[in-house]
């Protein structure tokens, strides 16, 4: 699902090869996350994560992560296919440049048991 | 001169300790991050680890909460964090959280705010509809019967917390 071509929950850092743009840093990260909200009114839209991080087996705190959709047609996806509650893999991309850095939501995956029920509810 | 954030918070006469300089704390952030695969570190009074506090994820913007590739995060972004987020930063109850996940090798970079009392970190979680918050000394979750829908539309980030009583 990665457009970079890593497979899921697998994360890289790119830096210093884009200097040329002044960008100096590019993390794309691969994350299993639960869908809190989905903000269509905000531009660019927004979707807010939630994810529990742990450690050691051990259950850690919330990390929750409102991401920008810039990409319009991805975000018509996004909205037809998931809901909030739902649990689904994304990718995002930060990008670390001269003026800061900016996160932006590259693509997502609905796992195998929500795509599932969307394609029952498809055929329904 | 106040030694640490409940001194402070409890004790009208202390007074905060002069804020680190940007450099020195994105240098000591990095190391503790990489020696405990994550950090809870304030800019006044430094490594947070062990002590008795709640933590309420009260920042989700993309300016304030980021997935960073792989454990080990150089300095630099630490920096420009911190140089992004100084305003939020110069209130003693923020803190900047790192943690890294190795399962999916990914850094998670936020702003968490820290509270001594137990109730008040419960009640600002239900305020803000949060699932849960963190017991940072025991280490467990807390629930405190939010959703986790994002309610604070209208609320600045800056005008989040209540003022600190002292």
């Amino acid at each position: 699902m990665d457009r970079n071509g890593h497979s899921p929950a697998k994360a890289s850092a790119e830096t210093g090869a884009l200097a040329a743009d002044k960008i100096w840093r590019q993390d794309t990260v691969t994350n299993t996350v639960q869908v809190l909200d989905i903000l269509p009114d905000d531009t660019p839209p927004r979707l807010l994560t939630g994810q529990h991080l742990n450690r050691n087996g051990k259950p850690g705190r919330m990390f929750q992560q409102m991401v920008p959709v810039p990409d319009a047609a991805l975000f018509a996806r996004l909205t037809s296919q998931i809901r909030r509650g739902d649990t689904i893999q994304i990718t995002v991309t930060t990008t670390w440049d001269e003026s800061g850095y900016s996160a932006a939501l590259t693509d997502f995956a609905l796992l195998p048991s929500i795509a599932a029920s969307s394609a029952e509810s498809v055929l329904v | 001169m106040a030694r640490n954030l409940k001194t402070y918070l409890s004790n009208r006469r202390t007074r905060l300790p002069k804020p680190l300089s940007v450099e020195d704390a994105a240098q000591h952030i990095e190391r503790l991050h990489l020696q405990r695969n994550g950090a809870t570190y304030s800019l006044f009074f430094g490594d947070m680890f062990g002590q008795e506090l709640f933590a309420v994820s009260l920042y989700p913007e993309p300016e304030t909460a980021l997935r960073l590739a792989g454990e080990n995060v150089p300095a630099r972004v630490f920096e420009v964090f911190i140089q992004a987020n100084r305003t939020l930063l110069s209130d003693p109850r923020l803190c900047v959280g790192t943690w890294y996940l190795e399962e999916e090798d990914t850094t998670f970079l936020d702003i968490v705010a820290v509270l001594p009392d137990r109730e008040a970190a419960i009640e600002l979680g239900q305020q803000f509809n949060q699932i849960a918050v963190f017991d940072l000394f025991a280490g467990v979750e807390i629930e405190t019967g939010g959703t986790g829908e994002w309610i604070a539309t209208d609320i600045p980030p800056q005008k989040r917390l209540p003022k600190p009583e002292r």
